[in-house]
């Protein structure tokens, strides 16, 4: 590693948010408004600790830095385990597949299960990831002689507790990162049956989960994926507060005011799917609040792109990038658009506004993420988003990339299959990535959108689309209807006229007052 | 400033000035979100010293304080408690608590 900065940004995190710290005797679960009392064993009144991986040192205060300690050694991402031991949970996916190499590549001992949800979910729209990815017995052979890399992988369904339980235990995760759910709103919004699925596999997969870190591994920090739609778009403007509010936010009413810090901020889903994370949200805090557990919840913008250093570096060691209605974010879909040379299609106005952040940069925020864990029983939220733009925007950005490759193509505008605030306004705070784990995006908008482009415009990846681009178009109603889109509006990019409302994100330190009131 | 057993005493007790201690958890959310506010009350220009117990940390401290819920904030001056409150508090909450509970 080379060229980390001069102070990381998790060097005086100590002992206290190790995973191999185990404390000595017993603790003591007073929680929040409710206590329950333990026998507490003499320790001069102290908490001591004892080190899994340095025993030799005896019981002691948890009290040594990151920057202290040798197994922490500094790495461009911040201290980082020394062979730390992570479990990806859904390491098949388009992320989970992305992370697992690298963090394997910066010595992490990966494991991973995945029940092949997402190719099944794929196969059942009658689409194919139009970058075409090896079967997971390649991909673990790839990485071994690609980049001498090992990962032990166990196919399994996260709601089979007994297999998942014994998983762990053979492994003991340090570290756990959940991308083990199904990740589509108009997929939850089918039928009953696929709104039960997600939510199914989602909820109830991630409750399972939490008894069973409870059971085996409850000092593992959970790095659990969530997503910046359990929030919505407010239409007053409303900021999207990280996650709680703090205790300068104050409610009014009735002339007597309370406190609203640690209360978890508004959340208005906008699908079934977004309702099963919401609930995850509300299973992690109580978990952590009972059990001592110790979690991020990361809100995640919509993710795009398909570069990273590792997954370049072999044709087999490519995550998936799919472009059909169900599992085709919206840059991703563009961009296949625009190599078929069809028109890019926007949802009612296009003045919807949504957080956005590249693959590369979202897999630096969990690395970040990963090494600077939370302390025993604290869950905290993170938006993970490197900008804000309307769709309309990302439509004209694309079409003009798309120029550089000889690509023309128009845009239109379809009728909303979706219920959603077609013109809002959006302010979203996301200061601790960059305030607490030193994270500044790095790639621009255009640059993933050229990389993208360079990738899909090969003749055999354009034929792969070309094969599917009727799974393109919506066709799931938020009605319930099963309909085409009536076509609104085809419009030449760059003629459309500025209106509505831009995107505000706050990234500063600066915390402003919160006051709410009611008379 | 985060104090423990060790130099609670010394701190607290025999201070010259009065001395708001903050009882609080690593679990506890509240207790986590009451930093801006305790910024702003050491910039509130009150006579007046800051200090955190953590109470996973202290179980002695705990049980000589009987705290029983998270956060709770003790006045204490010349060595006395003068008062206490539980749970979350608004800046002008935790300054009219410390208001009418100094001399």
């Amino acid at each position: 590693m080379s060229g980390h900065g001069k102070h990381l940004h998790n060097a005086n995190k100590t002992c206290w948010n190790c995973p191999a710290a185990d404390i000595v005797g017993s603790i003591d679960f007073t929680a929040c408004g409710q206590s329950r009392e333990r026998p507490e064993e003499e320790h001069d009144g102290q908490i001591l600790i004892e080190c899994r991986r340095r025993p030799e040192l005896g019981t002691f205060d948890p009290s040594i830095t990151f920057e202290q300690c040798p197994e922490w050694e500094p790495t461009d991402y911040g201290y980082m385990l020394k062979n730390m031991r992570v479990m990806i949970l859904g390491i098949d996916g388009y992320l989970g597949w992305t992370l697992a190499l690298k963090l394997a590549r910066l010595g992490c001992q990966v494991s991973g299960i995945d029940n092949y949800t997402r190719r099944d979910c794929v196969m059942e729209k009658g689409a194919h990831t139009v970058v075409p990815i090896a079967r997971m017995t390649q991909r673990l052979e790839a990485a071994q002689e690609v980049l001498g890399l090992t990962i032990n992988f166990r196919r399994m369904d996260i709601r089979d507790m007994d297999k998942l339980n014994e998983f762990m235990q053979e492994v003991r995760p340090e570290a756990i990162v959940h991308y083990a759910e199904i990740p589509s709103a108009p997929y939850s919004m089918v039928d009953a049956e696929h709104a039960i699925e997600t939510q199914n596999n989602n909820t109830l997969g991630t409750l399972g989960l939490l008894w069973v870190m409870k059971d085996v591994v409850p000092e593992s920090a959970l790095i659990k994926l969530g997503t910046m739609g359990e929030y919505g778009a407010p239409l007053t403007g409303r900021p999207l507060f990280e996650g709680m509010f703090s205790s300068d936010a104050v409610l009014q009413w009735d002339e007597r005011e309370w406190s609203m810090g640690g209360e978890i901020t508004p959340r208005d889903p906008v699908s079934f799917y977004h309702c099963s994370k919401v609930q995850d949200t509300f299973n992690i805090y109580e978990a952590c609040k009972y059990w001592w557990l110790r979690s991020y919840d990361i809100m995640q913008g919509i993710i795009y792109g398909v570069h990273t250093p590792e997954v370049c570096k072999d044709y087999r060691l490519r995550t998936r990038l799919d472009i059909d209605e169900w599992f085709g974010t919206v840059i991703n879909r563009f961009v296949a658009q625009a190599v078929l040379g069809i028109p890019l299609t926007i949802y009612g106005k296009g003045e919807q506004i949504r957080g956005f952040i590249a693959l590369a940069d979202a897999m630096e925020c969990m690395t970040r993420l990963l090494v600077s864990p939370p302390e025993p029983g604290q869950y905290d939220v993170v938006n993970q988003v490197s900008g804000l733009h309307k769709i309309a925007d990302l439509a004209e950005v694309v079409a003009e990339v798309g120029k550089d490759f000889g690509l023309n193509v128009e845009i239109q505008r379809l009728e909303n299959p979706r219920v959603e605030a077609e013109q809002h306004p959006l302010e979203v705070v996301s200061q601790k990535l960059p305030n607490a784990f030193g994270f500044r995006p790095k790639i621009t908008l255009e640059e993933e959108v050229t990389e993208m482009l360079k990738l899909l415009t090969r003749p055999e990846i354009q034929s792969r689309i070309e094969m599917k681009k009727h799974t393109v178009m919506p066709k799931t109603r938020w009605s319930g209807e099963k309909r085409d889109s009536e076509v609104l509006e085809v419009y030449e990019p760059g003629t459309r006229e500025q209106e509505g409302y831009q995107g505000r994100l706050v990234t500063g330190e600066a915390q402003p007052t919160m006051r709410l009131s009611a008379q | 400033m985060e104090i423990s057993a060790r130099n609670f005493d010394q701190e607290v007790l025999q201070a010259d000035k009065p001395v708001l201690v903050d009882f609080w958890g690593s679990w506890c959310i509240p207790c986590k979100q009451m930093e801006p506010t305790l910024r702003k009350l050491e910039d509130s220009g009150f006579d007046l010293e800051v200090f955190q117990v953590n109470v996973n940390r202290n179980p002695r401290l705990r049980a000589r304080y009987h705290i029983l819920g998270v956060p709770t904030f003790i006045l204490f001056q010349a060595g006395q408690e003068r008062g206490r409150v539980v749970g979350s508090q608004s800046p002008d909450q935790l300054i009219g608590f410390i208001e009418d509970h100094l001399d």
